[in-house]
């Protein structure tokens, strides 16, 4: 934690923004997986188009930035607000049907955002949002998107944390189990879902706003993509579905996967091919994940186990 | 003598789960007729899908005609000339009369053959006949029960295991269904029968079997079981007590 | 009259979706698998006609058994390699659409990758021709495209409803087990299904390559644009997703001619999305969850 807080000393010493750029990376799609492990690991709702709040975030800031110059780094608490807000409308909606389909409903609300974006005049319409740079120099320019988004990441964490350790987390899993089931017992199962997916939505529509201000451009085509719900619910499969530590190291896991690919294949068509394989693999022969098979052998390390 | 179905030492249960099944060992032979009773919940339906192949033993071999049927798919099993009609009804609902029909028909590779026996198994039951073109699961439930039956006539199986047949039915249904048992097992079919209406199922057969979790208790020709007042006390309890 | 010329244009279209989840419902139906590579499967057949044109020459329509063989064959080696443990068990599982997740990932990759990302459409003499009956002009691009999937489409329901192994598929459909009972080899009947599926796909892909322009990374769109037709049909029933198509199909040529193309596609994913919602049954059929 410490060395991860004391990091960004490289700079002074030359130019790692490489470094930076991976690390700050891990940190985005860390709060992302851990997010969505709420709703789609405790909850048993796979929702393959989570990233509509990613967007929803990146769209609320970028439009501020750009509109009244209002840094997405003050607003991105609000617009974790506006993508709960959503959620929770949203989860009111799609909640009520489960399984298939629900993981269809999730493309269907993907590709619902994206058509509305992509014609969105006041939002630029396909072309998206363009936001100013930050007047920081090359070495430094990302640092204040690696805070904040380790921040959120620690957020993420410990939000995923308290819930897989808490009586609401409890619910929620005894709901992923057998819903009526849950019903029978008292549970309030309506509340429980869309609470957990709007929490889910908070932290991933903050990093969205953050992300358009790093990208400085916000673009349907980059934000409303399904690679990245895609990305979401593998590394979550690949950790360990269901587990506080799965989505870290299955989001670490990943990027080393893709950095590799990146560097000896080059071309960005085969990254998508790389993912769906793996997540084949992983479905086929370790869907448990990496945490949750260590855990099942007993072989997970104490400081991996939280719950 | 080998006999036509023999069960040993066939222990069976579901998923990770417990034994349901015990150490169960019975046979039957050509053209009899045996009525396994016992308590609900006992492991008789599970021992059917034992034999029918649905479900797969954990131990124990099952024979028929003296070959060994582990391993076995369910279809292929049936193919081999066991018929397992389940506790549930056994037709498609949403398929008309006559694919219901041409479907009971499906084993037979000759279909000069099948298109006979249809024939003939209609002839036995007219009022499939009449409705061919409906919708089997919107007949009576006098008919449909029909259409089971007619299964039995249209690919003459060497045994027949039938579960709970009589279960949920009207009384002047359960009438009708055991003539249909008694018409199969007079032609010469072999017949397993579980059944928790222990008088009609016992005066239907040779045998009975009493079962209870998951193992054998005793058997006995069935006419001793229904006179012993001892034995209807003690394990027919209140299925005898009318 | 320009209405009536939308909803004829519509309806040719509406041919050709339906013909494209023709082998969705099927695969649905028979395994419970909500194949999300379909539409990857139907580009993949949209490119084996494409390189048959433009290589030899050979017209699209007459490219359909190729394509449908060779994505035929690529559905038997993916269901051999991936699905066959789950598809036999017919329950609905999160895991088994997932992997067909990955599996339309690593088609559209590879694809991408072959090909890449750029519009492409075939371009036979008729594409750019037009009969007109009265002052109604139908191109034959979408005349033709929609007769031929008219044709394969009542082929398979003849198929479905007379043939003993079509009846033995609906058997399996409605109950496995019982279908096992009266001695379907149901795991054969599986592979099969789904080999017809992908084939079916496979020819769609070939009518396609004319009539969209395509590219691999379309089938996300498509995935929701077809998933909007089988669900407004019911999943798993052939019919209602004929109906399903046409209805959706008409109504979104009418928003494009009468409002704003731009806005066509929407139908679809607002439709999908309101009966997934309203009535997870589908208008006609079986239950999705
Ligand atoms: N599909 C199943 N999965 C798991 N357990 C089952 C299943 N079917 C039956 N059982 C269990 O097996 C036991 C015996 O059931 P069964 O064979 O149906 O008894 P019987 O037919 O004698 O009433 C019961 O305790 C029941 O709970
Ligand atoms: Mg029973």
């Amino acid at each position: 934690m410490i060395s991860l807080i004391c990091l960004p000393i490289v700079q002074f010493f030359g130019n790692y923004n490489y470094v930076i750029h991976m690390v700050l990376f891990s940190f985005l799609y860390i709060t992302m997986s851990s997010s969505w492990n709420i709703i789609g690991g405790y909850g048993g709702f796979i929702s393959i188009g989570h990233n509509v709040f990613f967007g929803i975030g990146a769209y609320f800031s970028g439009f501020i930035y750009a509109r009244y110059g209002i840094s997405p780094f003050y607003t991105a608490v609000f617009a974790g607000m506006i993508a709960t807000v959503f959620g929770f409308a949203i989860g009111l909606i799609t909640l009520r049907v489960k399984g298939p389909s629900f993981i269809i409903s999730s493309i269907a609300l993907l590709m619902i955002f994206r058509t509305l974006f992509d014609r969105w005049e006041l939002v630029g319409g396909a072309h998206g949002i363009t936001l100013p740079h930050n007047t920081l120099s090359v070495e430094w320019s990302k640092i204040p998107h690696y805070y904040a988004l380790l921040i959120l990441m620690v957020l993420s964490i410990y939000l995923s944390w308290y819930v897989r350790h808490s009586k609401f987390g409890l619910a929620l899993r005894s709901i992923s189990h057998d819903e009526i089931k849950s019903e029978v017992t008292g549970i309030n199962i309506k509340i429980i879902k869309v609470t957990a997916y709007a929490l889910s939505a908070y932290l991933i529509g903050a990093a969205g706003a953050i992300w358009g201000d790093y990208l400085t451009y916000v673009r349907p085509n980059i934000f409303f993509i399904i690679l990245i719900a895609a990305n979401m619910v593998l590394m979550c499969i690949l950790g360990g579905k269901g587990t506080v530590t799965g989505p870290i190291i299955g989001t670490i896991v990943m990027i080393f996967i893709n950095e590799f690919i990146l560097a000896n294949f080059g071309a960005s068509e085969l990254n998508i091919f790389f993912t769906g394989l793996l997540m084949i693999l992983t479905l086929l022969y370790f869907p448990d994940g990496i945490i949750g098979s260590l855990k099942k052998r007993k072989l997970l390390p104490g400081f991996l186990d939280w719950g | 003598m080998t006999s036509l179905l023999s069960i040993r030492n066939v222990t069976a249960g579901y998923g990770y789960g417990p034994d349901i099944v015990h150490d169960f060992s019975l046979s039957l032979n050509e053209s009899e007729v045996k009525c396994i009773i016992g308590p609900n919940g006992a492991g008789k339906s599970t021992l059917l899908k034992a034999v029918a192949g649905i479900l797969k033993p954990r131990s124990g071999d099952i024979f028929f005609e003296g070959k060994n049927l582990s391993g076995k798919e369910a279809y292929q099993i049936m193919r081999l000339g066991i018929c397992f009609l389940p506790q549930e009804r056994a037709i498609f609902p949403n398929l008309t009369v006559a694919e219901n029909l041409r479907m009971c028909a499906y084993s037979i590779k000759d279909k000069a053959l099948a298109a006979s026996r249809i024939k003939a198994a209609i002839g036995m039951f007219p009022v499939l006949g009449q409705r061919l073109k409906q919708i089997a699961g919107t007949m009576s439930g006098g008919q449909q029960q029909q259409l089971v039956y007619a299964r039995a006539f249209t690919i003459k199986p060497k045994i027949i295991l039938i579960d709970e047949p009589s279960l949920g039915l009207a009384p002047s249904l359960v009438e009708q269904t055991f003539s249909h048992i008694k018409q199969i097992a007079s032609s010469g079919i072999a017949v397993l029968l579980v059944e928790q209406n222990a008088i009609k199922g016992l005066q239907t057969s040779g045998y009975g079997v009493v079962m209870d979790l998951g193992k054998l208790v005793f058997e006995k020709p069935a006419n001793e079981v229904l006179q012993d007042q001892s034995l209807r006390d003690l394990y027919l309890g209140k299925a005898l007590k009318k | 009259m320009e209405i009536l010329q939308v909803i004829i244009l519509g309806l040719c279209l509406g041919f050709v979706y339906a013909l494209m989840v023709s082998g969705l419902t099927l695969i649905f139906g028979v395994m419970r698998i909500v194949n999300l590579a379909h539409p990857i499967l139907i580009i993949s057949g949209a490119f084996v006609s494409y390189w048959l044109f433009i290589l030899f020459g050979l017209d699209p329509i007459l490219s359909v058994p190729a394509a449908a063989l060779t994505v035929a064959l690529l559905g038997v080696l993916l269901y051999k390699l991936i699905f066959e443990k789950n598809a036999a068990q017919q329950t609905y599982s999160e895991m088994t659409v997932l992997l067909t997740f990955g599996t339309a990932m690593v088609i559209d990759g590879l694809l991408a990758f072959l090909f890449h990302n750029t519009q492409r459409t075939a371009s036979p003499a008729y594409a750019t021709d037009a009969i007109f009956i009265g002052d109604i002009f139908i191109p034959l691009a979408q005349l033709y495209s929609g007769m031929v999937s008219l044709g394969i489409i009542v082929v398979l329901a003849l198929f479905l409803k007379y043939s003993e192994f079509g009846i033995a598929i609906r058997a399996t459909s409605q109950n496995r087990t019982s279908a096992e009972l009266v001695g379907v080899n149901v795991k054969f009947v599986c592979l099969i299904s789904f080999a017809i599926g992908c084939a079916l796909a496979g020819s769609a892909g070939s009518l396609v390559s004319f009539v969209f322009s395509f590219f691999p990374s379309r089938h996300w769109e498509w995935i929701a644009i077809l998933m909007s037709l089988v669900v407004l049909g019911g999943m798993g029933s052939l019919t209602g997703a004929v109906i399903g198509a046409l209805v959706l199909s008409v109504v979104s040529s009418l928003v494009g001619a009468f409002y704003s193309p731009a806005w066509s596609t929407m139908v679809f994913f607002l439709a999908l999305f309101l009966i997934l919602i309203i009535r997870p049954r589908g208008l006609f059929g079986i239950r999705t969850d």
